[in-house]
């Protein structure tokens, strides 16, 4: 118990981290420490297979992030990003959301019946038979996968777009009178 | 009744978790710090769906439900970096204030 | 029934094979798919009258697997978007020329049209967000096909507010699971009416999540701002399948489906004012925004949200007569918009521009592309014998007989701003109609010729369509509409 509370103040403390550093490779190596406590999170529910696909996944995603924005900014100082200002004017907003997150806990909690109505009759015994069940996920998954390879294929084509899409960039700040 | 305080907890988890994701998501300047922010929201999703399985006591549907979604999540992140790339070659920069060519 | 979302995905797999055999196959081969979908689609119109609605399951799999689900409604939203998918794809033959890269480009057309249908057949809660995603990513790539800076801004901006907005659809969910312990959208109606019943505040969150996410994805006022850049600058069948179905499919469809067949908010007459208020926001903010646009596409996208507008509020209103209304709107506007959305891109191919200041007289120089936005522009202003005089004519009504029946004010209200910003709609349309095909012709286009026939022939089609769902509207109602309308105001039965 103790330790499942640890797990979720180390997760936060790890995306804090990520969302709020200016050096983008330290940023994201945050995000790939968060994911591989959230990985610890996943087998503390018991759900083994989700840890094992969320610890490898993110951990090659987050390499692509890191390895891209290397690739791409190959200049002397490191890659920075500053705060925009105005955006917090909605940061009330977003403290309305996460008080209604809160409340709808509260709410949750009083209900002292939280599953109302447990999942029907008979659960597989096993997470392998439950590829037939959720199978049309299976499907989306082939589907979604697809999609990413012809939108890679597509976007990085040497046909290269339309005329004027060749890839070069304004040689400087063009003025905006006209 | 031990299942529903970490039910609490993780909601709460969820909820600023959520928050930490928009509020990068609106405040931040670069692009690769929004990828950032969408995965953080992402985080936030995995987090609220496996809590909710294991409250129903069926972790295995969660599982597989959330195995898919990391698919999906990571195909997400890779058109996103497709364009952020292509962005970068016609642009030079990763700052989101370049890319006000459309406007109102 | 597998088929509407199989056949695509292995169609769209195998394209790079196909491409390396010989290049104008994949032409044929994503044209043929996409008329085999329409005409399974068609074909499913009487079996349904007779047998009610028909469910996907194999029998030697486990009972409660997830399962496809075909009722009226799915069937109309089926037929709607395989037949514009079909006149995008063939419109797409001539058009996609100049960009290059157009197996992949059929490949993740084909990919969209399974995701969409797997949105309208799912019969599950997570299934229909997989779907939802399958499309939406597939739209990411293709609106920035043409990889001009314009468009890679669009498609990124459009990436981050749709994912933001899943995120809210899952989390939704997962509060959703944890409450009733499953996902499949019958058992989940049945939790949810249980909490209802006992009194649970937590579902008006779930509510309010799901209106916000799927908000987003259909271009809700408040969450609108991703489309007017993304429809312009994609390319235009692009756009057409995006302002005319995936907003409509992954959008609309979802949300309502879940709203009422899954909540029951027939039951929740707040929840139907919140729809209403946001559908007449809508109406208003879009038509305003529209009127001061030179860009073609992009004033095009703002009427498309005004439209969506309309439709949001036909199914606040609650009644069958609303529904009804909300959905041949729904048919009518993905019919039009289409057609206005190829309109501009001939247009945009023929003279290089979309400013519409730029344009004059193209009505002497591309007859058939003036002659089919004249209709477009007519049916989505409201004129009779056409679609758009018809659904916005029974929007109206549902809305003034509701009011007549609740006692309550507001509705009058509503309808008069409904037809306000029909006239403004008029007016609008009427400007892109006198600037751009009538007037004298601009010295610089004089040599713009009419486009292809490749382009031309789905032009022709829809026009024509939007003619006669207008004059065909009493058959269609019985045969489609109705039945669709009737789905909404119950829960699941099966």
């Amino acid at each position: 118990m103790t330790l499942h509370v640890v797990l979720l103040g180390l997760l936060v403390a790890f995306l804090i981290l990520a969302v709020f550093l200016t050096d983008l490779l330290k940023a994201a190596i945050a995000l790939a420490l968060g994911s591989a406590v959230l990985a610890i999170i996943f087998f503390w529910f018991r759900m083994p297979y989700a840890g094992v696909f969320e610890l490898s996944v993110c951990a090659g995603l987050v390499m692509v992030l890191l390895v891209s924005t290397i690739g791409l900014t190959r200049r002397d100082e490191p890659e920075h990003e500053e705060r925009n200002k105005s955006g917090w004017l909605l940061l009330p907003i977003l403290i309305l959301v996460a008080v209604g997150i809160i409340d709808v806990v509260i709410f949750a909690f009083l209900h002292t019946r939280m599953p109302l109505v447990h999942s029907t009759v008979t659960t597989p015994s096993f997470s392998d038979t439950l590829w037939r069940v959720r199978w049309l996920d299976i499907l989306g998954q082939l589907a979604i996968i697809l999609v990413g390879v012809f939108a890679v294929l597509a976007l990085f084509r040497n046909e290269g777009g339309l005329p004027g899409a060749a890839g070069e960039r304004p040689a400087d700040e063009e003025p905006h009178g006209h | 009744m031990d299942t529903n305080v970490i039910w609490l907890y993780d909601l709460l988890i969820v909820a600023v978790i959520f928050l930490l994701g928009f509020v990068c998501l609106v405040s931040m300047r670069n692009v690769i710090k929004l990828l950032i922010g969408i995965e953080v929201l992402a985080k936030g999703v995995s987090l609220a769906l496996v809590a909710s399985g294991y409250v129903q006591r069926n972790p295995y549907l969660m599982q597989s439900v959330v195995i898919t979604l990391i698919v999906i999540e990571v195909v997400v992140v890779a058109v996103a970096l497709a364009l952020v790339i292509n962005l970068y070659r016609r642009t030079g920069s990763l700052d989101i204030r370049k890319l006000t060519k459309l406007k109102w | 029934m597998l088929l509407f979302v199989f056949l695509p995905i292995a169609a769209a797999a195998l394209i790079p094979v196909f491409e390396k055999v010989w290049k104008e196959l994949v032409d044929f081969l994503a044209n043929a798919v996409a008329l085999a979908l329409l005409v399974l689609a068609l074909a499913f119109i009487t079996p349904l009258r007779y047998n009610g609605p028909m469910v996907l399951n194999f029998s030697e799999l486990f009972q409660f697997s997830m399962t496809f689900y075909l009722d009226s409604l799915s069937l109309l939203l089926l037929l709607v978007i395989n037949g514009v998918g079909l006149m995008a794809l063939v419109y797409s033959i001539e058009y996609m020329k100049e960009y290059g890269g157009k197996g992949r480009y059929y490949a993740l057309f084909l990919l969209m049209l399974a995701g969409m249908n797997g949105v309208v057949l799912s019969h599950d809660l997570f299934g229909l967000y997989v779907f939802l995603e399958v499309a939406a990513c597939s739209s990411y790539a293709l609106v920035a096909f043409g990889m001009k800076h314009e468009e890679l801004e669009a498609a990124f901006k459009y990436l981050i507010l749709a994912a933001a907005a899943s995120a809210l659809i899952l989390l939704s969910i997962a509060l959703i699971y944890a409450r009733t312990g499953n996902l499949d959208m019958k058992l989940v109606s049945d939790g949810i009416n249980f909490s209802l019943y006992q009194g649970d505040k937590a579902i008006v969150f779930m509510i309010i999540l799901l209106v916000a996410g799927f908000g987003l994805k259909m271009a809700m006022v408040p969450f609108h701002a991703w489309l007017p850049d993304a429809h312009p600058s994609a390319p235009a069948p692009i756009s057409a399948m995006l302002s005319g179905v995936l907003i409509k499919a992954s959008g609309v469809y979802a949300l309502m489906r879940i709203l009422y067949n899954v909540f029951g908010i027939s039951n929740l007459p707040k929840v139907g004012f919140m729809l209403m208020g946001m559908g007449i926001l809508t109406i208003v903010i879009g038509g305003i925004l529209a009127l001061v646009q030179t860009d073609y596409k992009r004033l095009l996208a703002y009427s498309s949200i005004g439209q969506i507008g309309y439709i949001l509020l036909g199914f606040g209103i609650g009644t069958p007569l609303g529904f009804a209304g909300a959905l041949f709107h729904l048919m009518n506007h993905a019919a039009f918009k289409s057609l206005l959305f190829l309109n501009a891109g001939a247009v945009q191919q023929a003279t290089g521009t979309r400013d519409l200041n730029r344009m004059g007289g193209l009505a002497k120089r591309m007859p058939v592309t003036a002659l089919t936005s004249l209709f477009g522009s007519l049916s989505i202003s409201g004129v009779p014998p056409f679609n758009g005089f018809l659904s916005k004519l029974v929007i109206l009504v549902a809305a003034i007989q509701a009011g007549h029946m609740l006692g309550n004010h507001i509705y009058y209200w509503y309808a008069a701003v409904g037809i306000g910003f029909s006239v403004v709609t008029l007016a609008y349309f009427l400007k892109v109609q006198r600037k751009a095909f009538f007037g004298k012709l601009n010295e610089t286009l004089a040599g713009v010729r009419e486009v292809k026939f490749a382009m031309t022939l789905p032009m022709i089609i829809l026009a024509l369509l939007c003619l006669a769902l207008g004059i065909g509207f009493p058959w269609l109602n019985q045969a489609l509409l109705s039945p669709a309308a009737n789905t909404l105001t119950s829960l699941f039965v099966r």
